[in-house]
């Protein structure tokens, strides 16, 4: 299930600092997806949920993302 | 001087007075004057009155023949206006069935016109209805999710955002 050959960095944004709990989760998401390394980034454009980058693929799960979603739909 | 005779006396005085060798004479050139009257002033006053006569006939004839072809050209072209009044009848029938169709033919290509323009006219204000319609959904589609992003933005706790990255994560993993 990996999405990187090896050593890949996951870029993470979130609108806010994540706890300790969810830091773990998306970590571990992340090295089951190839990722060894982490970059956090908080961007409140995003309203809220995460987006996670790694190598090529990107998993949007945030709040502006889903809001575009309903914008294009109406 | 005044005689007075009696019947027989009379008798014999007339012909003692009568010479009828004068009357015999008188007779003759009367009857010479009659001929030569005849032979030089009647027969050639006759004949100038007889040939004046040809002539005058000749002139009648010639004018009846001319007045006979007078009136068979009157005729001729009385015919040749006749026919030329029907031909020109039928020209002015036709050139009026020409002129109604040209005019039904013109009337008929711009009511087509008028009705393309009106077409053509129908379908730019569907289109601009569509567009602005599609405008105006864009924009309360904008104004909405707008409004949707100040909301959210302003009343999304750390908890709730906790739950949406953990739900997002679970639905990732799933696939």
């Amino acid at each position: 299930m990996k999405n990187c050959a090896e050593n890949c960095l996951a870029v993470v944004t979130l609108a806010m600092d994540p706890d300790s709990e969810t830091k773990d989760k998306i970590e571990s998401f992340c090295k089951k997806r190839g990722a060894v390394q982490f970059e956090y980034i908080i961007d409140k454009n995003i309203i809220a949920g995460i987006i996670i980058q790694i190598g090529d693929k990107i998993y949007d799960g945030s709040v502006q993302n889903r809001l575009e979603t309903m914008k294009q739909s109406i | 001087m005044i005689f007075e005779f009696t019947g027989d006396q009379f008798l014999i005085a007339i012909s003692e007075l009568i010479q009828w060798e004068s009357i015999v004479m008188h007779l003759i050139a009367l009857i010479i004057l009659t001929v030569g009257l005849y032979l030089l002033l009647f027969r050639p006053v006759k004949r100038m009155i007889k040939e004046r006569q040809d002539k005058i006939r000749k002139i009648e004839k010639e004018n009846a023949d001319l007045n006979e072809e007078v009136k068979k050209m009157k005729e001729s072209s009385e015919i040749v206006l006749s026919d030329a009044r029907k031909e020109a009848a039928v020209i002015h029938e036709n050139a009026v069935k020409v002129a109604n169709q040209k005019a039904d033919e013109i009337v008929k290509g711009a009511r087509k016109q008028a009705k393309n323009m009106i077409d053509r006219t129908e379908q730019e204000l569907e289109e601009e209805r569509r567009k602005l319609g599609s405008d105006i959904e864009k924009q309360i589609a904008e104004v909405s999710m707008a409004v949707a992003q100040q909301v959210l933005s302003r009343d999304i706790t750390a908890t709730d955002n906790k739950k949406l990255i953990e739900d997002c994560l679970i639905e990732w993993s799933e696939d």
